[in-house]
């Protein structure tokens, strides 16, 4: 028996979604039948256009997609006209004020407090420079994730831009597979440093080479089955495949067609990919891959490179790069300089000034990480020090505090219907108040500090030095947010989940307890020693001995607004549904 | 301390509940997150599901329990629960014995 989002799915899903779309903005949020909303919204989200949660009707979360976190100066402009003129609330962000856009950990972008009555202009204004939201939400394949600099890196061992091009266009142009059993990630990536971060998606193509008729041929191996989510996370599994550059699109393509029949429909929390493999093994799939989906041999795997992986890896930073921040020498002689923006948040007015700075400065081309963070790239030897006199690089530093640099969270209970508590803002609050009270040893470049509002665990807690899950506790009487805190985790040659140190930690106790932490770190650690490498020695039952929540000046003002709240920073009441200029739609 | 076995979001029935769990001569006082859901692999059952803080645990490994359901029993239990919050809310005394 099919659930109720596949029988909406099969009535209609993909491209024929626009029009509806189109149809709706035109004539107004009202047009939409009550009783036919939960369709319409399970059925947007393949647009990218996602109704943000109770009490905030009639706004919604525009997701972007882009190949690889790769855009042009225009298109960032573009995109921070959209959120200047558009993404704009009825209420103020206390930290941020009005009009911004989020950084994803997937190299994307979103914009919140859209009207669908202004989709249409913003397609029309976002399309004209090639920036589209197709595909980035749903059950589908999500825009693919990459090593950032891809083409232009040093680390580079196998060109994947010709890759990442072919999928973006032939598979996820393709809409015979937009309606995917679930959400499926892909990441291509050519580099040694790790980047894209394959352990954690569907299907993931890292640098290999094998010996093929007496030639060292380089490709990839092949990864099937990982993703962070909920409390089930898996690293994704090796497929025992090597693929020439030549042969990649179509194994992916193959692993996709395979999934798309294969993969359960029935059961929604069960049927990601990497239960699929869970329940077929990696070596049924690969043979069913070899007789049903390709049409040439499949190689055995090959040697990867993943020993030398460093990208959040937790290694010290003399053995490579942990992200993409700071200013890097690119193999044209050229620099990217990657500026740190904590929890992924930026202003209209700073996501214009960044896109003037890279026509500026650089070719104008802008990439976007996994660590929520923009690049500008391409800027001549001779112009980076006038780049880095530049003000938005005082406000989102290439050189960072180790807190700064290290901060990611996902979107909390200000937007999202899921989470326990809120988030990013928080998370700004106690990266100000950790840079000012909490000493971290000059050699650590980063303390990896990931905030998740619940356990789906969009923030990545999972792999952080300190991983922070939103909860609930008890405090002098009151409910108040609490989070779970847990160490260790990383990818790199060896990705590792978080250990648990102590659970419902009120949120204004969680700063003390940070401290506590990194006062250990720095007091045992060797000299050179990273977090990770320090807590793999110290060991984790040590750790919970060590971890101290406790008040400190920290002061949190958000931490008794509970779930109930229509926005965790406003106590008014709800205008929502509202007009497209913000003004309440009066109930008769 | 293991990963919760429970997912817990603002969909999670309730995210913290004091309670206890305990034996002939021991009892481990701690927070928990009960849920009641349908399991998708038997939905004609309701589950009810308990899961204490594996922190706050020192005589049993850190688990959870599941209870199936019919919908009578829910239904049953459901409003044996009502009538006892009627009761709570009312002050009223805890009658002893077969009373209850």
């Amino acid at each position: 028996m099919s659930n109720k989002k596949e029988a909406w799915k099969e009535g209609m899903y993909g491209d024929e979604v626009r029009e509806k779309i189109l149809e709706f903005a035109e004539k107004g949020w009202e047009s939409i039948p009550e009783e036919e909303k939960d369709m319409w919204f399970s059925r947007f989200k393949f647009w990218g256009i996602f109704h943000q949660r109770d009490g905030q009707e009639s706004y919604f979360m525009m997701r972007l997609t882009n190949v690889n976190g790769q855009m042009t100066a225009e298109q960032l402009r573009a995109i921070g006209e959209v959120a200047r003129d558009y993404a704009t609330g009825p209420v103020d962000n206390p930290e941020f004020g009005d009009a911004w856009i989020d950084l994803t950990t997937r190299q994307s972008i979103q914009l919140h407090w859209i009207k669908l009555e202004d989709v249409p202009a913003i397609w029309d204004k976002l399309e004209s420079v090639g920036v589209t939201t197709r595909s980035s939400g749903g059950d589908t394949m999500r825009n693919i994730v990459g090593c950032p600099v891809a083409g232009k890196d040093k680390e580079e061992l196998v060109e994947s831009q010709p890759i990442l091009e072919r999928l973006e266009e032939d598979l996820r142009g393709d809409d015979e597979l937009a309606n995917m059993p679930r959400k499926f990630n892909i990441s291509v990536t050519g580099c040694r440093e790790g980047c894209a971060q394959d352990a954690i998606n569907g299907i993931g193509l890292e640098p290999a080479e094998k010996e093929i008729e007496g030639e060292t041929v380089t490709g990839f191996n092949v990864r099937v089955g990982g993703g962070t989510g909920s409390r089930e996370p898996r690293r994704a599994r090796e497929l025992d495949v090597f693929v020439t550059p030549e042969n990649a699109y179509d194994v992916v393509r193959g692993f996709v067609e395979l999934y798309h029949e294969e993969g359960r429909r029935d059961n929604r929390q069960k049927n990601r990919s990497r239960f699929f493999i869970d329940d077929h093994g990696t070596e049924e799939v690969r043979e069913l891959l070899q007789e049903e989906y390709v049409d040439f041999d499949l190689h055995r795997r090959g040697r990867n490179f993943r020993e030398e992986y460093t990208y959040n890896a937790g290694r010290p930073p003399e053995e490579g790069k942990t992200d993409h921040v700071g200013v890097h020498e690119q193999p044209s002689g050229d620099y990217y300089v990657g500026l740190n923006v904590p929890v992924g948040r930026m202003t209209a007015r700073e996501t214009i000034a960044l896109a003037d700075l890279a026509e500026a400065y650089g070719s104008g081309e802008i990439r976007l990480t996994r660590r929520q963070n923009p690049l500008i790239m391409d800027v001549d030897e001779s112009a980076v020090d006038a780049l880095l006199e530049e003000p938005l690089l005082d406000t989102h530093s290439p050189e960072p505090s180790a807190f700064a640099r290290g901060g990611m969270a996902c979107t909390g209970t200000e937007f999202c219907g899921i989470a326990l508590t809120e988030t990013k803002l928080r998370l700004t609050r106690m990266l100000r108040w950790l840079n000012t009270n909490v000493d971290v040893p000059d050699d650590v470049e980063a303390i990896k500090i990931h905030y998740s509002g619940c356990t789906a665990d969009c923030g990545h807690a999972q792999t952080a030095d300190i991983g922070l899950q939103g909860m609930r506790a008890q405090k002098n009487g009151d409910i108040v947010e609490a989070l779970d805190i847990g160490v260790g985790g990383g990818m790199g040659p060896n990705p590792e989940f978080i250990d648990w140190v102590s659970q419902r930690v009120p949120a204004d106790e969680v700063p003390g307890a940070i401290e506590s932490l990194v006062g250990a770190f720095a007091a045992h650690r060797e000299e050179g020693q990273p977090f990770r490498e320090w807590l793999e020695d110290f060991g984790v039952e040590s750790v919970v001995d060590v971890c101290e929540p406790k008040e400190t000046d920290y002061e949190d003002p958000y931490m008794h607004d509970a779930k109930q709240s229509w926005y965790p920073f406003s106590k008014n009441e709800s205008p929502a549904p509202t007009t497209v200029d913000d003004v309440p739609i009066s109930s008769d | 301390m293991a990963i919760r076995l429970l997912d817990v979001t603002s969909y999670t029935t309730f995210d913290f509940v004091e309670g206890y769990a305990f034996g002939p001569d021991w009892k481990d006082e701690s927070a928990a997150v009960v849920d009641v859901d349908r399991p998708k692999e038997s939905p004609g059952t309701v589950r009810l599901q308990i899961e204490f803080d594996g922190g706050d645990l020192e005589h049993v490994e850190h688990h959870a329990d599941a209870l199936s359901l019919s919908p009578e029993q829910a239904r049953g239990l459901a409003a044996d629960l009502e009538r006892h919050a009627a009761n709570a809310e009312a002050e009223e005394d805890v009658p002893r014995g077969r009373g209850r």
